[in-house]
């Protein structure tokens, strides 16, 4: 999958920090903002992508890369052989074993999940937040996702008088 | 950047967020701080929250009482908590003993009143929609005199309830919106003829809305005589894409009628072919603007249908077999009450005796075709049912009913 073969369209990502990647057109359409780009006419040379870094941008092309369909035009060689059922379990070990990162890393990953639009990337580097969400105390929550408790004692006990039903 | 965070953007909390699976799971995200409780109650948010979440079923009422879905349904939780903090004894109503429910939809309850001080009951009794949760209501006006003049002599057989009401399910994008809206529909049977009106909380007024007479709805003469005879109240009623369906298989008749709230206009359509047991059938929303319809095929309840129309539109002539399911037949079945997507489902032992009956409560999610245990009780009783389906909207607005 990795061969790039002649006449595969290839695109060219920068990152603000100088830093140029090129992939192929189908993997960078994986991010549906760069697909309107490219649909657009708006992608002839180099794309600059705002925001993400050389590290992270390298982490999200390494997703694309992973999860652009191995079927029709690109690459079609790798999914003959393998069943969608093997082939969708593979990519969830594959996925658990790339968002073993820590949280800074996390959080930039989700940022540029939605600022480039991958909606299957920004799933799985929320789920960890959903999770703590749904399973932790107020204190572990404000922690995670570093905030402070700033209401006002009275407006605290409405609040939690009005949820009750979600705290059982 | 890659540096270490102090704060998380607004715009990727919205994003987080909204992936929340459930209404409790956003409640305890916003007890966190003010700026998250802002996010989460700012009206585009709640209305792609609830674009994403499928209304849940938290129970039903039965016979005066709520039931909440008890574990391991998915609702268990939040039903436990919407049972201690909601009054569905409606004690907050002046005289509420004398309410009985008579529908509920969209976590909201339509009740009505016999004061029983007439030796006849009044053809249109006091109506009020709850919010049980909020613990608040909105007593109806009586049906205009004016309005309801063009009613013949109402069909003398029918001692009682000529007049049926309803709630009018509110739009999908209605309940995104939040809306605070209510529309009742009230239904008249007479000898000869159908007439309904329509109350919305807009307007805060009645009008009338549709009539037809039975000769100008059913086939012949026969049909006439015995389907007026039936009175609404006592059959069953369904709701999918806009109209209103109400079903004679429990007396053999293959036919519907149909009240078409857009147009309000009624007609009659045809069951999709086959031998339905009359253990109950229900017409749900399938998807892609087509109906579909459960039932029972034979004599035993233990293949239960799922058939599809193969078209869309309100009364469909081809329809297609999508799913049967196979049920255990060492038990009976019916079908209690149906919604756009949840059936509701009873289940009781073919072989014990009548008193000593555990009846279980089955849900299926129409889209996902999977049936699930909600509720489990002695007595099987044959009364209406009634799906208690979303958190009332003012739950997760400020704006009340």
């Amino acid at each position: 999958m990795a061969t790039r073969e002649a006449g595969k369209k290839m695109i060219m990502l920068k990152s603000p920090d100088g830093m140029e990647f090129e992939v192929e057109e189908a993997v960078a359409m994986e991010s549906q903002t760069i697909r309107k780009m490219i649909e657009d006419d708006c992608a002839d040379t180099a794309i600059l992508i705002p925001n993400i870094n050389s590290k992270i941008l390298s982490r999200v092309i390494e997703y694309c890369n992973k999860h652009v369909p191995t079927t029709g035009a690109t690459g079609a060689a790798a999914s003959d052989t393998v069943a969608p059922a093997a082939l969708a379990e593979d990519l969830k070990i594959w996925d658990a074993e790339f968002i073993k990162v820590n949280r800074a890393t996390r959080f930039n990953l989700i940022q540029a999940a939605s600022y480039l639009n991958i909606k299957g990337l920004l799933d799985l580097t929320s789920q960890t937040t959903i999770d703590t969400i749904s399973d932790n105390s107020l204190e572990e929550i404000r922690s995670f996702l570093s905030t402070k408790n700033d209401y006002l004692p009275e407006e605290e006990q409405t609040i939690r008088r009005e949820n009750q039903w979600a705290f059982q | 950047m890659a540096s270490p965070l102090t704060e998380i953007p607004a715009h990727l909390l919205v994003e987080i967020f909204l992936r929340l699976p459930t209404a409790e799971d956003l409640a305890r995200a916003s007890a966190a701080c003010v700026s998250f409780r802002r996010l989460t109650t700012d009206g585009s948010f709640l209305r792609s929250f609830r674009r994403l979440h499928a209304p849940p079923l938290l129970g039903f009422l039965d016979y005066g009482r709520f039931r909440p879905a008890l574990p391991p349904h998915p609702s268990a939780p939040a039903a436990r908590a919407l049972a201690l903090a909601a009054d569905f004894y409606f004690s907050f109503i002046d005289s509420y003993c004398h309410w009985t429910v008579q529908d509920s939809r969209d976590g909201r309850v339509l009740l009505d009143r016999d004061l029983r001080q007439h030796e006849q009951p009044p053809v249109f009794k006091d109506l009020a929609v709850c919010d049980p949760l909020h613990r608040r209501y909105v007593l109806l006006p009586p049906v205009p005199h004016g309005l309801d003049a063009s009613l013949e002599p109402l069909f003398p057989m029918v001692s009682e309830a000529q007049c049926k009401a309803f709630l009018d399910p509110l739009g999908e994008e209605e309940i995104a919106a939040g809306e605070t809206t209510f529309r009742v529909i009230l239904m008249a049977n007479c000898k000869t003829s159908l007439a309904a009106f329509i109350f919305s909380s807009n307007t805060g007024q009645w009008q009338a809305a549709a009539s037809k007479g039975w000769s100008d709805l059913a086939l012949g003469k026969h049909d006439m005589a015995e389907m007026s005879w039936v009175h609404p109240f006592i059959l069953r009623r369904h709701y999918a894409y806009g109209c209103f369906y109400w079903d004679w298989v429990e007396f053999g008749r293959k036919k519907l009628l149909l009240l078409d709230t857009r147009k309000m206009e009624f007609s009659i359509a045809d069951l999709p072919p086959g031998e339905w047991n009359k253990e109950g059938l229900a017409i749900v929303e399938a998807g892609e603007g087509r109906l579909g319809m459960f039932g029972f095929h034979g004599e035993a309840t233990s293949n239960l249908i799922y058939t599809v129309a193969r078209n869309t539109g309100k009364s469909p002539r081809q329809w297609q077999v999508k799913k049967t399911f196979l049920l255990d037949s060492g038990y009976k079945y019916r079908i209690r009450d149906a919604t756009q997507r949840y059936l509701l489902l009873t289940r009781i032992d073919a072989s014990s005796s009548l008193n000593d009956r555990l009846t279980g409560y089955f849900a299926m999610d129409v889209k996902t075709l999977q049936i699930q245990r909600v509720y489990e009780k002695q007595n099987y009783r044959l009364h209406e049912t009634y799906p208690y389906i979303n958190f009332p909207p003012s739950l997760l607005s400020s704006r009340r009913i």
